[in-house]
């Protein structure tokens, strides 16, 4: 997944979120759910914080929670509060649903930070907005050249008074303030010669060009023809009626024959992440020897 | 072949009198390599700053011919001459070593398959290959030095001009620079013009030097030439000399001694001929206690991480100790934790001063800067002490004490940060690295500063690569090695002692004259006095600024544009609001033009509120119009309407309002993206707008103390009143995205790009011409709240509710309202405290710059 171009990587992100969160069958979401766990568990989609997930299902739970008490429609009722709203059957079936989406939607979104890094977002950007995507380099490169300049502040702001160790969380917040406007003052002072050596560079002098080291390989053609395909397939199926669902008034889900298609598509859309990353591992197996790996 | 000619070429800084340069004359012919010496102020980066590219601002007279060609002003001239800078860090733009090695080139708007053949050439010719995706803050000072020589080589320059560009790096960093320059002047004949004060290292190199005195050429030819040049008149570059030259110099010599071997030779012939003459040895330090004593400390920065300290045990008694050791040795390290300001994890650290104050330990960072915070230098000394005028003029500082302290020069900025910490009362002065960048007469001054510290028995610590300067001061020495202190002597002993890591003084008396290790004994055993040159108090003339950023008028925002803006902007939110039908009102439907009217309306406004000057367009140049032009107008005018009108004919569904919303949210991001685009930004305004952002994002991790403190809406708000409303909005916007590429990625980016940015663009709009802190505090405050809270509630109600109800979604902003009203505190507290330091800083820096008129 690494290896693919931004191009590709991206049309393959949009058209997985996008499916995702439009579409509310409930086997297109659980397949996609799956395939974003089964990526995740295949862990070689970077270090992915537990505290993060963790925060980000607690969200889903929220929302999940908050559409059962606050949705009224459906037919059965199950529960009837004492302000006047109900829990219905429908709501119920829905917000499970829902919840699925929602994690396959965090899930997929994690991955990305490993797979659509930055330096292809940077390319993504760099082609359409050049100053903006220079602006973002550029940002990336102050950020941790600030930090330092913060910390060297802090230490010699300390003995003139301004202790962000000190007591008391008022003190400790004027510190830090202080400390942060004079950093940042020296940041700006210095930004001032970074302009000066892009001038000397050529920085406005004609039309910038844009650099990139990725190329469109065969896989990336595969990846992309796979995308079309599945977003035509499963937008021509819901809106022919082949595949079709419904949650109110009653919960009901329309499978036709010609729609099954539709799903197996998707189905190996979704695994295509999951395809990559096994068929690479067993090529490595292969010609390094299982037993070593 | 005559590549450079300077015909009676003259300049003078619009802020002075005197002029920098007087008639130069001076021809530069291919494949020299040329070294360019001179004192601090004497024209040497004024004069290649002249070459590179004729400033625009101040007066100049007589003509730089480029090639045969006049120079015109404000061309740059990437792809003929490089320029590289003393300064390490703020020469490199981008993040990692590939994309600012491609920075040049795409500058000059290389093709990409001539850029990437380029690139791999370069990087193999500088050895950098290993390093192609590593982070530019991970590298060491020498490596982006040699970063930023190979980024201008990329442009395949023919001519390179540096500046100062060893004053930063460590001796064997310099030694390696100094290769890869002779490299590239002799494998690919580029012309090497070098300004610099380390001159052992390139008189041996170097084929021609050129003496600046006063913006005059003194003397112009080889480098045995420049020596006796400098002998005849007893110039104060003379001290700049190394150890070898001096003695030649001394000695009338007529063949000046470039090396250690010749040098020793000559010497040590020398010695047994006459004799070796007495010389003044070093008095032993007068008090024994010590003042500051670590026991096996143990120190790392990570937790897993190496320790970069191991069971590092010292004594310090008074007087002025050097510890010296190589690049990332733990020497900056070490003096944080002598002030306390890193904690140990093992070890004990024990202070006694006379005040028994953890306190008394005073830290002088690298950049002086860091240690001001006011707006006059009175005001600096003031803070710290009610006896302004005796440390004014203890320091000799009272000429400058209705200065700003950041205008000041280098040397002076140096000696007012100290005499701050003195005024503060610090018997423990820690300088890192205190002569980086200084010349002869400069360090002299600081030397004369340190034995007056001395002299009022202060202890002075200094970490320093600069061995000279260590060898003349200090008392006692300390090497640093793997974490622990190897070799703690004092000085005499040190230097004797050490074979590698020792003066060319003692390298060359070694064997010869026992207990020798600075120049001036080394003259006094073979017979000469050192000769004592008048050295004149240093001053930078270049600029008195400061008033003249108070002076600045802004101009207004014409009320009809500004009217545009505040219309355009609320009614674009309230026909957003009612087309999401969480109120009661409903968009009417028919006729069915009327939704579209609507929409376009308030963007229109903002458009038109917004564009740069729409009323000066008669003097401006017609320019035909340009996709990006194009792009904008169609977002704007006409794809959002489209997609709000057919996205709630055509898309059906619970998930409706999502994909509308989410689509009109990228349109207008795209919209204000394209507007930046279009306006070109200017190199000043890009660097700081990134400063700005940096600091926003690194303030989130900053900040992790105090919860849901976010100062990304501060900063944001600044920008905007300071900038103009497209900067805060692009500040707001692009902290946001960069903040999440480092946490995390999620539905929310977008979301978070666009409030924020609203924050920054409104406090453009509505402070452009006031400063009112706390009419901001109180717009940093709704805004929080209303704007950013607004609509990152409504977003995620959005994002995670199946079904939108008025109901559910006010559940949502009531959930999210707590952690809101603490980030509207927060941010309101921030303006409060530090807003208008802030906004003065950007506003000076601003006009310094004569940016964003």
């Amino acid at each position: 997944m690494k290896a693919l171009h931004p191009f590709s990587a991206f049309c393959f992100y949009a058209a997985v979120i996008i499916i995702t969160a439009a579409v509310q069958h409930p086997l297109v979401l659980l397949i996609s759910f799956f395939s974003a766990l089964l990526f995740v568990l295949l862990g070689k989609c970077g270090k992915i914080s537990g505290k993060a997930v963790l925060s980000a299902v607690l969200v889903c739970i929220f929302g999940t929670a908050v559409n059962l008490l606050f949705n009224n429609e459906g037919q059965t009722v199950l529960i009837r509060l004492s302000c006047g709203n109900a829990v219905t059957l429908e709501t119920a079936i829905y917000s499970a649903f829902a919840f699925f989406m929602m994690t396959a939607l965090v899930l997929w979104l994690f991955t990305t930070g490993s797979c659509f890094g930055s330096d292809k977002l940077m390319y993504l950007f760099g082609r359409t907005f050049p100053s903006l995507g220079l602006l973002i380099s550029m940002t990336m490169r102050f950020i941790p050249y600030f930090a330092k300049r913060f910390k060297e502040t802090a230490a010699a702001q300390k003995f003139l008074g301004c202790d962000i160790n000190g007591k008391g969380v008022k003190n400790k917040l004027r510190a830090v303030l202080k400390i942060t406007s004079v950093a940042l003052s020296a940041s700006l002072e210095n930004a001032g010669y970074t302009a000066q050596s892009m001038k000397y560079r050529g920085y406005g002098s004609t039309k910038r060009s844009f650099y990139s080291v990725y190329r469109f390989t065969k896989r990336d053609f595969a990846v992309v023809t796979l995308t079309l395909l599945c977003v035509a397939a499963t937008v021509s199926a819901f809106c022919t009626g082949l595949l079709s669902y419904g949650y109110y008034p009653v919960f009901k889900v329309h499978t036709d024959a010609l729609g099954i298609p539709a799903l197996l598509l998707w189905g190996a859309f979704c695994l295509i992440p999951c395809g990559i990353t096994l068929y690479d591992e067993i090529k490595w197996r292969r010609s390094h020897g299982a037993n070593k790996a | 072949m005559e590549q450079i000619r300077l015909d009676g070429f003259c300049y003078r800084y619009s802020d002075t009198d005197s002029h920098s340069l007087k008639s130069i004359n001076l021809n530069i012919n291919r494949g020299e390599f040329i070294v360019l010496c001179g004192s601090s102020g004497s024209g040497k980066s004024t004069l290649l700053g002249c070459i590179k590219a004729l400033p625009g601002a101040g007066e100049y007279d007589g003509e730089i011919f480029l090639f045969g060609e006049k120079s015109q002003k404000g061309e740059y001239n990437a792809e003929k001459i490089g320029f590289v800078s003393q300064l390490p860090d703020e020469q490199c733009v981008c993040d990692t070593v590939g994309a600012e090695l491609a920075f040049a080139a795409e500058s000059v708007g290389m093709d990409n398959s001539r850029m990437r053949s380029r690139i791999a050439q370069i990087s193999l010719f500088f050895g950098l290959e290993q390093l192609m995706s590593r982070k530019i803050s991970q590298l060491s000072g020498g490596q982006k030095q040699t970063v930023a020589l190979a980024s201008v080589m990329v442009a395949k320059p023919d001519i390179i001009l540096l500046d100062e560009p060893l004053s930063q790096l460590s001796p064997i960093a310099s030694a390696e620079f100094v290769a890869l320059l002779s490299r590239i002047n002799s494998e690919l004949g580029v012309t090497v013009v070098i300004a610099e004060h380390h001159l052992n290292l390139l008189l041996s190199v170097c084929k021609r030097a050129i003496l600046l005195d006063k913006g005059e050429i003194l003397c112009d030819g080889t480098a045995a030439k420049l020596v006796s040049c400098l002998a005849k008149s007893a110039h104060s570059m003379l001290c700049e000399m190394p150890a070898g030259v001096r003695l030649s110099a001394a000695a009338n010599n007529p063949s000046p001694l470039f090396d250690i071997p010749s040098a020793r030779d000559w010497y040590s012939q020398h010695i047994e001929k006459e004799g070796a003459k007495p010389f003044d040895k070093d008095l032993p330090l007068e008090s024994n206690d010590t003042v500051v004593e670590l026991k096996n400390v143990f120190f790392r920065y990570e937790r897993d991480g190496e320790d970069i300290l191991k069971n590092l045990s010292l004594k310090i008694h008074g007087g002025i100790t050097a510890i010296m050791g190589g690049n990332a040795a733990g020497k900056s390290t070490l003096l944080s934790i002598i002030a306390k300001t890193e904690k140990l994890q093992r070890g004990s650290i024990k202070i006694n001063t006379e005040k028994e104050l953890a306190g008394a330990v005073g830290y002088l960072p690298q950049n002086p800067a860091l240690l001001f915070c006011h707006d006059t230098l009175y005001e600096e000394l003031l803070s710290v002490s009610s006896d302004t005028k005796k440390t004014a003029e203890l320091f000799g500082l009272s000429h400058l004490l209705s200065r700003n302290a950041l205008d000041l020069s280098g040397g002076e900025r140096q000696r007012a940060a100290i005499a701050k910490l003195y005024a503060k009362g610090a018997d423990i002065f820690l300088l890192d690295e205190p002569t980086k960048g200084m010349d002869a007469a400069r360090k002299q001054e600081l030397s004369q500063l340190l034995s007056c510290l001395k002299s009022e028995n202060k202890t002075v610590v200094i970490v320093s690569h600069d061995m000279d300067f260590c060898a003349e001061n200090a008392d006692e020495c300390m090497l640093l090695f793997d974490g622990a202190i190897t070799v703690s002597l004092p000085a005499a002993r040190f230097f004797e002692a050490n074979e590698f890591f020792t003066t060319d003084s003692a390298k060359i008396a070694c064997g010869k004259v026992e207990g020798v290790y600075k120049l001036p004994q080394l003259l006094q055993t073979a017979g000469y006095t050192p000769e004592k040159t008048d050295f004149k108090k240093y001053s930078d003339g270049k600029y008195n600024g400061g008033t003249k950023a108070a002076a600045e008028k802004k101009k207004r925002l014409p009320p009809l544009r500004k009217a545009c803006l505040i219309s355009g902007g609320i009614t674009l939110a309230a026909v957003l609001l009612l087309s999401t039908g969480i109120t009661p009102l409903k968009l009417p439907a028919s006729p069915a033009f009327l939704p579209y009217i609507l929409l376009c309306l308030p963007v229109i406004l903002l458009i038109f509120g917004s564009a740069p000057s729409f009323k000066s367009f008669k003097g401006r140049q017609k320019r035909p119009p340009r996709i990006s032009d194009i792009t904008a107008a169609f977002v704007t005018l006409i794809a959002i309407p489209f997609t709000a009108v057919f996205g709630t004919m055509y898309i059906s569904g619970e998930r409706k309002l999502l994909i509308i919303s989410v689509l009109i949210l990228l349109e207008c991001l795209a919209a204000f993206f394209i507007s930046f685009e279009q306006k070109k930004p200017k190199a000043i305004e890009i660097a700081m707008i990134a400063a700005l952002c940096a600091a926003a994002v690194a303030g989130r991790q900053i900040f992790f103390m105090l919860p849901q403190f976010k100062p990304v809406a501060a900063i944001a708000i600044i920008s905007g009143a300071a900038l103009g409303a497209q900067s805060g909005f692009m500040v707001g916007a692009v902290s946001m995205l960069a903040s999440n590429m480092l946490f995390g990625q999620g539905m929310w980016t977008p979301w978070q790009m666009l409030a924020m940015g609203l924050v920054g663009f409104f406090a453009g709009v509505i402070f452009k011409n006031r400063g009112n802190l706390a009419l901001m505090s109180v717009y940093a405050f709704i805004s929080a709240i209303v704007l950013y809270g607004g609509i990152m509630n409504i977003s995620s109600a959005f994002m995670y509710l199946p079904q939108i109800s008025l109901e559910s979604v006010a559940a949502y902003v009531m959930a999210g309202l707590p952690l809101d009203v603490i980030h509207a505190c927060s941010s309101a507290a921030f303006l409060l405290i530090i807003g208008e330091p802030l906004i003065c800083r950007c506003i000076r820096i601003r006009s310094k710059f004569g940016v964003f008129s």
